[in-house]
């Protein structure tokens, strides 16, 4: 497994806190706050943030976002893969607490990742952060093996959860 | 990069920790800053009688501290108020009894250039000891820097090799002293102009160093101006019982190189915004301003020493030319420290908040390294100076017992038992202090007792050195070593 760069969004300072307090603590992860762009001439000198990008290696990464998805107890999460995608992770309002959809090219696999099941969602999760599926069908697949048929939907089985 | 509006202020992160009833922050405050605020509180220096110019975004005057404050000219409604009440409270914090004149210049997320060169120039001409500018420009390393000034007049070593660059890089800057120097001259800008204005007027101008690495920002480039940065004590075990402290980046976001005080970041502070308030708030306490820059100085080249010390590998060709240029970089920074401890008489030393805070590195570091080479008298002469400027500094009181329990090995070796026993309780009583200061480290509290016990029988006592002496330079009797005078 390889190492790699996720950006996780924050919408507050609670958030920033958390997300900051849990990288604290995993010295095997490295985090830094992504500013936005300054204008020319002189600034305070802090901007606003609007995300922290982390590098760690898969399995540490895996660990770290699954952390700040846990300290975001009010709702659920998106998971965003595509290369395009401006964060990799963040909150949904529209998503209930526990439920994390991951988003791919083709589409999106909803999965609700319950406490019994956490161990085998982190590591499903550090083999979607390696980038080892490139189908919602895939993904889907390893996702009901691992965390069971109930806790999965996929755009794959014609529904999604939101 | 496009960025959407809005985003999280790190601001809001500091000021969540301010209580506004009790004006304090909280939060861990175990650092050196700390310890030497502690310090100065004892002897009653509070910044009562000094006077800083703030200028910044806006202010918060719903906080009674700030209320209470001279406000130059009132914020602006739309301006976002968090960052200069932070920077302002910050002040306070380090020295409560200040009185700061707010100069609110931004307008919006964005600082107003013109409102800030109308502050810095009606600053000039206030009774302000100081300027507190959290706020800088960016300017690319290359377009600023010139290189051949960093290692100009300083011609390469004969033969010289890869593992040679360093030092040689060092021993250019510690002739430098400044990367001021460095910089390409250039026509000022209008900000620049005014702080330069301020400088020569006689303002200290505090600045931070920039929020972004492999940029310089101005004004904290300007010549005159002291840079202050965040920096993270990254603390490991490098042998079963010695640590060793590395200063590095700081954590959670970029920061430029560049700077001349670096403090240990404290939780969730991020931006060397809030480590300019910290050294601008410590200045107000020191009696005599004039002092900043011979620390700046000290500051600089116990750093180059530091950094230089841990790349040298005595078995290799031409080690001593390299080790020479760390020896003469702590020699240096030992002079350049404006109090002179080192020569004081006991009797005449006292604790000492500024030398605690910007000639601990000097002192201790260089003491720890004159160890290493077994120059004893020098690296007691330093560190025994340390222990009473810095008597909050662990670091000082446990390699001075490390020193005289090395002192006590070599009398044993000489039949001098009666030295040795009581080289051993003076080496027992510093590492006392050190466990003392120093809760959680248990080799401190290990070795006081293993000093104390064998001072009892200092004959069958096995001392175990915690470094390992570079090996061009035996241990033998202080007397017969070639020391030489710092």
């Amino acid at each position: 497994m390889s190492d790699v760069q996720v950006r996780i969004r924050v919408d507050n300072e609670a958030e920033l806190a958390e997300a900051l307090g849990i990288a604290e603590r995993a010295p095997e992860v490295t985090a830094e706050v992504v500013e936005g762009e300054t204008t020319e001439g002189p600034d305070a000198q802090i901007a606003p943030i609007f995300a922290i990008l982390i590098g760690a290696s898969v399995i540490a990464a895996a660990k770290f976002v699954n952390d700040v998805v846990h300290s975001w107890r009010d709702k659920g999460v998106v998971v965003d893969l595509r290369p395009d995608a401006p964060d990799t992770v963040y909150k949904d309002p529209d998503l209930r607490a526990g439920w994390v959809v991951v988003v791919l090219a083709d589409g999106k696999v909803t999965v609700e990742v319950k406490p019994a099941r956490e161990d085998a969602w982190e590591r499903l999760l550090a083999e979607l952060l390696d980038g080892a599926f490139e189908s919602v069908k895939s993904v889907a697949d390893a996702a009901k093996k691992a965390l069971g048929d109930d806790a999965v939907k996929s755009d794959d089985d014609g529904e999604t959860q939101a | 990069m496009f960025e959407p509006e809005g985003g999280v202020d790190p601001a809001k992160l500091v000021l969540s920790r301010y209580d506004v009833h009790r004006d304090t922050f909280s939060g861990d405050k175990s650092s050196e800053l700390w310890d030497a605020v502690e310090l100065a509180r004892a002897r009653g220096e509070l910044g009562q009688g000094r006077r800083v110019a703030v200028i910044d975004t806006g202010f918060d005057l719903r906080i009674p501290a700030l209320a209470a404050q001279h406000t130059v000219w009132p914020t602006r409604s739309e301006t976002r108020t968090a960052h200069g009440t932070v920077v302002a409270l910050l002040i306070r914090e380090v020295a409560p009894e200040v009185g700061l004149d707010l100069y609110p210049v931004g307008v919006g997320d964005q600082i107003d250039e013109d409102l800030l060169v109308r502050a810095i120039s009606e600053a000039v001409t206030s009774d302000v000891d100081i300027i507190n500018l959290s706020i800088g420009e960016k300017r690319p390393i290359r377009g600023v820097l010139d290189y051949a000034r960093v290692v100009g007049g300083t011609e390469r070593w004969p033969d010289m090799g890869a593992e040679d660059e360093p030092f040689w890089m060092g021993e250019a800057i510690r002739r430098n002293n400044s990367w001021r120097t460095w910089l390409t001259p250039r026509t000022p800008t209008r900000v620049e102009a005014a702080v330069l204005k301020a400088v020569e007027g006689g303002k200290v101008v505090i600045a931070a160093c920039g929020n972004k690495a492999d940029f310089m920002f101005t004004p904290a480039l300007l010549p005159g101006v002291f840079a202050v940065s965040f920096l993270r004590a990254v603390r490991t075990q490098f042998a079963a019982d010695t640590e060793r402290v590395l200063a590095e980046k700081p954590f959670g976001y970029s920061q430029s190189q560049f700077s001349d005080f670096g403090l240990e970041q404290p939780e969730l502070t991020l931006g060397s915004s809030f480590a300019t308030p910290l050294v601008t708030g410590f200045a107000a306490t020191m009696p005599d301003l004039g002092t900043l820059g011979p620390h700046r100085d000290a500051v600089r080249l116990a750093a180059n020493g530091d950094e230089l010390r841990w790349l040298i590998h005595p078995s290799s060709l031409g080690w001593e030319r390299r080790w020479g240029v760390v020896d003469e970089s702590f020699q240096d920074a030992v002079n350049a420290s404006p109090h002179h401890h080192w020569q004081l008489a006991d009797d005449d030393r006292v604790p000492c908040p500024e030398c605690s805070l910007f000639a601990s590195q000097a002192f201790i570091d260089g003491g720890l390294f004159w160890l290493r080479c077994a120059r004893l008298e020098p690296a007691e002469t330093a560190l025994s100076a340390s222990t009473r400027f810095a008597p909050l500094n662990p670091h000082a009181a446990a390699n001075l017992g490390m020193l005289y329990a090395v002192r006590a090995s070599l009398a044993r070796d000489a039949h001098d038992l009666t030295g040795a026993a009581q080289l051993l309780l003076l080496a027992a009583k510093q590492m006392t202090i050190a466990a003392h200061l120093r809760p959680d480290c248990d080799e401190c509290r290990l070795r006081a007792a293993e000093f104390a016990a064998a001072e009892a029988d200092p004959g069958t006592w096995a001392f175990r050195p915690a470094f390992e002496p570079f090996p061009a330079f035996a241990l033998k009797p202080a007397s017969a070593a070639a020391n030489k005078d710092l």
